[in-house]
């Protein structure tokens, strides 16, 4: 099972991918599901850091990671943004239209949303949120990757 | 029961933790016989409590939605209660295609409060807000036998 700074290297290495996603605006909806895999492993590694016996630092299922943050005063903020990246992942993985997936994405949410709403204002705050929570070492790493990403949004 | 005859008095079968390895048999009306140890029995009744319990939040839940509904009738198209996972799915489809964030943070407002309100310790919660979508789509986030639509 991954530990901390395993799950921060899987969450930089989405953020890369959502970075050259940024570059084409055709790809909405796959830069919000990448965005939600992001969180989960942000989210995870803040677990692995916080939470001390063994069972609850490894091997969340989605019910248990949200029944945790939910119910922990210390996560709720990081609750508050994860729920809405888990939610537009869902919308943009579940939900269609007989002329494609994509399409309604963008009907749901801009490009310009995207990069104004999901990363600036949802991603940006969790990952700086649990830099909080992590180890010195994962904590820099998310902060100089949030420097990173608002550069690739503008 | 006339005032003046007398209350019949209730006669209990006292089962207590100590006996708990004890076997006991119960027989229901159409003479089915169930053998428990006494234990099992104490576990049952704690299994019915909660049960009860539950029933009782679970009103207290529906109307806290159907109130929370009612306040924005502006905003929301359809709603169901519903399961998933290990627990219940509060599923909010909009009125609009577009992301309503302000709806959102209200939602998760929602979700948090009754999270953290130990007046619905038994109930577990998730709530989802869809877009204006085709009923395929959100039908697909109910479970057909165990959907409430509001």
């Amino acid at each position: 099972m991954p530990n901390e700074v395993q799950h921060i290297q899987w969450a930089l290495h989405n953020l890369d991918v959502i970075v050259y996603l940024l570059a084409e605006p055709t790809y909405c909806d796959w830069t919000a599901t990448v965005s939600f895999y992001t969180a989960l492993h942000i989210v995870d590694a803040v677990l692995f850091a916080q939470e001390t016996s063994p069972d609850r630092r490894h091997g969340f299922s989605h019910d248990q990671r949200r029944r945790t943050l939910k119910k922990s005063a210390k996560y709720q903020e990081l609750y508050r943004y994860y729920h809405k990246l888990h939610k537009h992942s869902e919308v943009s993985r579940y939900l269609k239209l007989s002329h494609g997936k994509a399409m309604f994405f963008q009907q749901y949410m801009t490009w310009e949303e995207v990069k104004s709403v999901l990363l600036r204002q949802q991603l940006t705050p969790l990952m700086l949120e649990a830099a909080k929570l992590l180890g010195e070492q994962s904590a820099n790493d998310l902060k100089d990757a949030t420097a990173s990403l608002a550069k690739s949004c503008n | 029961m006339p005032s003046s005859q007398k209350a019949e008095k209730t006669e209990y079968v006292w089962l207590k933790w100590s006996d708990k390895q004890m076997h006991i048999m119960i027989e229901d009306k159409d003479h089915d016989k169930y053998t428990r140890t006494v234990g099992e029995a104490i576990a049952a009744c704690r299994a019915y409590e909660r049960i009860a319990e539950f029933r009782q939040q679970f009103e207290a839940l529906l109307n806290l939605l159907k109130k929370w509904l009612n306040e924005r009738p502006d905003k929301v198209d359809k709603a169901f209660l519903t399961v998933r996972d290990r627990g219940l799915l509060f599923l909010v489809v909009t009125k609009e295609v577009r992301y309503d964030d302000k709806l959102e943070d209200e939602l998760v407002e929602l979700d948090l409060a009754i999270g953290n309100n130990n007046d619905f310790s038994e109930i577990d919660l998730e709530v989802l807000a869809l877009p204006q979508t085709e009923e395929d789509n959100y039908g697909s986030f109910c479970y057909p036998e165990y959907t409430l639509k509001f």
